[in-house]
């Protein structure tokens, strides 16, 4: 019965590999003695997107924004707080340990360190290709012959087997992971920024190698990295996140045509140019991140937003498809009716917050919308911009 | 299905694509490999190049041979070695054994006439002798009071004295009735006694007779106590030191022949026993007794001489050169004195006394040596020579026999340190993969899995840690000595409980290298590519733990032997007679031993040092040929 059902799942939803839903994931903080639990890291705070077969969804964000646990949360490598992850309509965080066992070899994953990701003791040959023996992907006697033409595809040449991971450079071991895991014949491949810890020329083989091996085997990825430039090489969509959500999602000539989140924008204009009389007009943002661990309320993004208003600061924007195939979370893409909803709902909140607060101070003037909470924040921010400017064009 | 189908799917497509480079690149096959070619250089892995490190290591290699050598020693050795662990030798040699021993009895010989009088005071004569012996030699008479009771000793000769009782109870006056009902008295003794009684005195006299009386309760009544008659004193007992010698061997004595003698000896020399007459002759110092016809039956003497083991008679004329010789040594205040005479010889091949055809034993003239010693505050003298006996090797210095010498017990020291050695290294090895096996299960759980399962077994391994090793073992071992445990079974017992004591470290060594791992991205990988969890531990984890685990093993070993020595040094370890390095350093534990049998306990001290050393040795190269920063 359930193996039909997934079939039937499978044929509905032939052109998505994966499907995730709303997915959160929140790190506990505990307290240092009694180990309660006092509040937790939003790293994912509720994000959905679909990825079709044979495509490469880029995702992009600063540092800290929950990209790789979001990666690994997809995987199953942690667990989730909240929401769906299907993979091929099946959702992977209701199987058992053991079919979740058997069905790893669909997805896999190649990590940002190629150093530390490949067992210091094991020959290349092992590390390729123990787990094709463990799942039985090719029959015995053609084991071997397998390892050698996944190494060749992977542009590793066949005397590498007996040789040990310390041998190897950065770039070459990079491609024993992409062999690792594409032996085990893939769907999807997370990529978890796989050439941010290399240097750019060897950045462009491994990209290079991606898109052939996707080109040859109909693999899906999704590629997660800082690098914008990269991202725009690689991917067919691309999705931005900003603290633990996805702030707009689109096909990746719509999102760099024509991005609509300011947080996009600011983004985008930091993508240096090849062209010394380029003017870049860039956006520069003030103060930095906020503490996933207690985010802004309303749009986590308003506190350095240039076009924050006054309903950014209270209630959450909403996802939803604003040009075909591209959806953004932004108050500035609201329709009328919808306007009216969510300011009738601020006026409410607004409402409820005054009412606590005089409630709290009696006699205190708490109708200046900006609290003296918000002021400090303010100034500090003010105070951080310089330096988030620094730090950006480093990143970036 | 449909999983198969993509497979075949992605390796036939590979293959395709294999094909088409081998028809692109045909002329590729004959090229010649260009000098930078990865193929052409030869490259290591990582557990051989660990190994070429490690015999590079000078002092590593010094090690290993040292541990080569000592195995070949310990475990190889006793198979050419012709002595067992256990085997005791023997040798025949001389021996400054003793002889004969002669000795004044300490007490004195106790001849009882009258049972009834005598039965308080016989435990006291020698006390009452040792009294009057200390007063002036002119005093022969000496009385002494023992309760209302008195006795007098007298002295009759040198050594000859006679005990009687010269007063005691005589009567008693009933309380009730008031009249005396026990004893006879006249009738104005009488009187005066229930006078006395009346008055409540306690002692008068009545002519020459003192009365004593004591007042009991009135059951018992007054007890009157008073001299004896002088005619009705009687001799109760005799003591005498003096010993009977018998001249012919079938002469027997009682106490009545006894009595008469020693009283003869003292008086006029005749005496008759069993109806037959008997006289005492004094000849060159000692008394003889002859009898009728002359022939002499018994010499008395004061010392009374046996042979050592027991077995041995000696001629009178033996007896009677040794007592002289002892009153010589007496007289002159020496404390050894030498003499010759005939002593038996003895064949120096059965070790036994040789006969001649008749049966008569073959004596021999000997030098015996006489030295006084005292044994019980009883003065002895032995006499001893140089006899041939078979004797234990003890304490043999080396020799070509026996290279080391033998020991204490006559064991060949080689063949034990090869014993020894065995056990020891045994114990070691077998302790630390105890250990380590303990560690490596404990560590590998609290390290892999974490949370309450992690803070249980570290909480474990701190109260390990703080056990101190030493008394438990001793507490140990005592239980193993009430439970009579046999020596091989006690000592697996005392290697599980060392192995026991031991985990702890090497569980948080491998508990801080798993912790370590598991954060590493080749372990998520692991799991992401769907191995399975023991494979994880035991393809991923474990190789990565090993080079740590073994350097503390070798490293632990020369602490564990180190530890089995001290405590079989101890005694709490393997019991005698099954040799270790310990307990045969044991052996020589007392410091003048320590002096005189160096060659017992140096080697083995040589062997422990040396085996510890290269274990460290070991241990250390290891650590160095393990360690990646070292790119030699």
């Amino acid at each position: 019965m359930e193996e039909q059902n997934v079939m039937q799942n499978n044929n509905n939803n032939e052109d998505y590999v994966l499907e995730v839903r709303n997915l959160k994931k929140y790190f506990p903080i505990k307290s240092s003695f009694l180990r309660f639990v006092i509040g937790n890291v939003k790293a994912v705070d509720g994000i959905s997107f679909k990825i079709k077969r044979g495509t490469t969804m880029g995702l992009v964000g600063e540092s800290g924004c929950g990209k790789s646990t979001a990666g690994r949360t997809i995987l199953r490598l942690q667990d989730k707080t909240e929401g769906e992850v299907l993979f091929n309509g099946i959702d992977i965080f209701k199987l058992s340990r053991e079919e979740l066992r058997e069905l790893r070899p669909k997805i896999q994953i190649i990590f940002q360190d190629p150093y530390s990701s490949l067992s210091p003791r094991m020959p290349i040959g092992e590390i390729i290709g123990e787990a094709v023996r463990e799942h039985n992907i090719v029959p015995k006697e053609e084991y071997d012959a397998y390892i050698t033409r996944i190494m060749k595809a992977c542009g590793l040449q066949e005397y590498h087997k007996d040789r040990y991971p310390h041998e190897f450079s950065g770039g070459q071991r990079q491609r024993i992971c992409i062999a690792r895991s594409l032996a085990l014949n893939p769907d999807f491949i997370v990529c978890d920024e796989p050439v941010s810890a290399l240097d750019v020329s060897i950045q462009a083989q491994i990209i290079n190698l991606l898109k052939q091996l996707q080109k040859e085997f109909n693999l899906t990825y999704l590629f997660i990295s800082h690098d914008l430039s990269v991202v725009e090489h690689i991917s067919d969509t691309v999705g931005v996140m900003y603290l633990g959500n996805l702030v707009e999602y689109s096909d990746t000539e719509h999102i760099f045509g024509n991005p609509l989140h300011p947080y996009t924008k600011a983004l985008f204009s930091a993508i240096p140019v090849p062209d010394p009389d380029y003017k870049m007009e860039r956006i520069v943002l003030e103060g930095s991140i906020p503490s996933p661990a207690n985010p802004p309320k309303g749009c986590k993004f308003h506190t350095r937003c240039s076009e924050c208003m006054d309903i950014c600061t209270r209630i959450d924007p909403l996802y939803k498809e604003i040009e075909p195939g591209h959806f953004c979370a932004c108050h500035k893409y609201n329709t009328e009716e919808e306007n009216a909803a969510l300011h009738a709902e601020y006026e409410k909140t607004l409402e409820e917050e005054l009412a606590a607060e005089s409630r709290k101070k009696k006699g205190l003037k708490g109708r200046n919308k900006e609290s003296d909470k918000a002021k400090r924040e303010k100034e500090v921010n003010e105070a951080g911009a310089a330096e988030t400017e620094k730090v950006e064009r480093n990143r970036m | 299905m449909a999983d198969n189908n993509n497979v075949n799917l992605l390796n036939e497509k590979l293959k395709a694509k294999e094909a088409a480079e081998a028809a692109n690149n045909v002329s590729n096959e004959n090229e010649p490999m260009k000098l930078d070619d990865a193929a052409r250089v030869k490259v290591l892995s990582p557990s051989r190049l660990v190994a070429k490190r490690f015999f590079r290591n000078k002092l590593a290699m010094v090690g290993l041979v040292i541990l080569i050598t000592l195995f070949v020693f310990c475990f190889l050795g006793p198979l050419f070695y012709p002595y067992g662990q256990t085997q005791k030798f023997t040798s025949t040699g001389y021996l400054d054994l003793d002889y004969a021993v002669s000795g004044v009895p300490s007490t004195y010989d106790k001849y009882v006439l009258n049972e009834e009088e005598m039965k308080d005071v016989k435990n006291y004569v020698d006390s009452f002798i040792i009294e009057i012996n200390k007063a002036d030699s002119s005093v022969t008479e000496m009385d002494f009071k023992r309760g209302n009771d008195k006795y007098r000793l007298i002295r009759l000769g040198e050594d000859l004295y006679s005990v009687s009782k010269t007063a005691g109870y005589v009567g008693k006056i009933d309380t009730l009735t008031e009249s005396i009902t026990e004893g006879t008295f006249d009738e104005a003794t009488a009187a005066r006694l229930m006078e006395a009684r009346n008055n409540k005195e306690t002692e008068f006299t009545i002519g020459d007779i003192n009365y004593t009386l004591v007042y009991g309760s009135k059951n018992e009544g007054t007890k009157i106590y008073a001299d004896f008659a002088p005619e009705t004193v009687t001799e109760g007992l005799l003591a005498s030191k003096l010993v009977f010698d018998e001249h012919s061997p079938d002469a027997e004595i009682s106490d009545e022949f006894k009595i008469a003698a020693l009283r003869a000896l003292y008086g006029d020399l005749k005496f008759t026993a069993d109806g037959k007459e008997y006289t005492i002759e004094n000849n060159e110092g000692e008394d003889l007794i002859k009898d009728s016809a002359g022939n002499v039956i018994f010499g008395i003497s004061r010392y009374s001489i046996t042979g050592v083991d027991g077995q041995d008679t000696f001629t009178i004329d033996f007896k009677k050169t040794f007592v002289s010789v002892i009153e010589a040594m007496e007289a002159a205040g020496e404390r050894e004195s030498k003499f010759t005479y005939l002593v038996p010889q003895i064949d120096p091949e059965t070790l036994k006394y040789v006969y001649d055809e008749n049966g008569v034993l073959q004596l021999q003239e000997e030098e015996l040596t006489v030295v006084r010693k005292t044994v019980a505050s009883e003065v002895r003298y032995y006499a001893k020579y140089n006899q041939l006996k078979e004797r234990y090797s003890i304490h043999d210095a080396p020799s070509s026999r026996h290279i080391l010498g033998t020991d204490g017990d006559g064991y060949d020291v080689l063949s034990r340190i090869m014993y020894g050695g065995r056990i020891s290294l045994i114990v070691g090895f077998v302790v630390v993969i105890l250990e380590t096996i303990l560690g490596v299960i404990m560590g590998g759980i609290a390290g892999f899995f974490g949370g309450w399962v992690d803070t249980l077994i570290m909480r474990l391994v701190d109260i390990f840690y703080c056990i101190p090793t030493m008394p438990i073992m001793i507490i140990i071992a005592s239980v193993f000595d009430q439970m009579k445990m046999p020596p091989y079974e006690r000592l697996m017992w005392m290697m599980v409980v060392l192995g026991i004591l031991g985990w702890s470290g090497i569980a948080r060594l491998v508990r801080g290298q798993i912790l370590s791992l598991r954060e590493q991205e080749f372990m998520t990988a692991a799991e992401a590519t769907g191995l399975k969890t023991s494979r994880r531990i035991f393809k991923h984890l474990v190789p990565n733990v090993m080079p740590q685990l073994i350097v503390s093993m070798t490293m632990g070993l020369g602490g564990v032997i180190l530890l089995e020595s001290t405590l079989s040094y101890l005694g709490l370890g393997v019991k005698h007679p099954y040799a270790t390095w310990g307990n045969i350093i044991n052996s020589v534990s007392d410091i003048n031993a320590m002096q005189d049998y160096v060659y017992i306990w140096l080697p083995v001290g040589i062997l422990i040092c040396l085996a510890v050393i290269a274990f460290n040795f070991v241990g250390d190269g290891l650590r160095d040929a393990f360690d990646p920063k070292m790119k030699r």
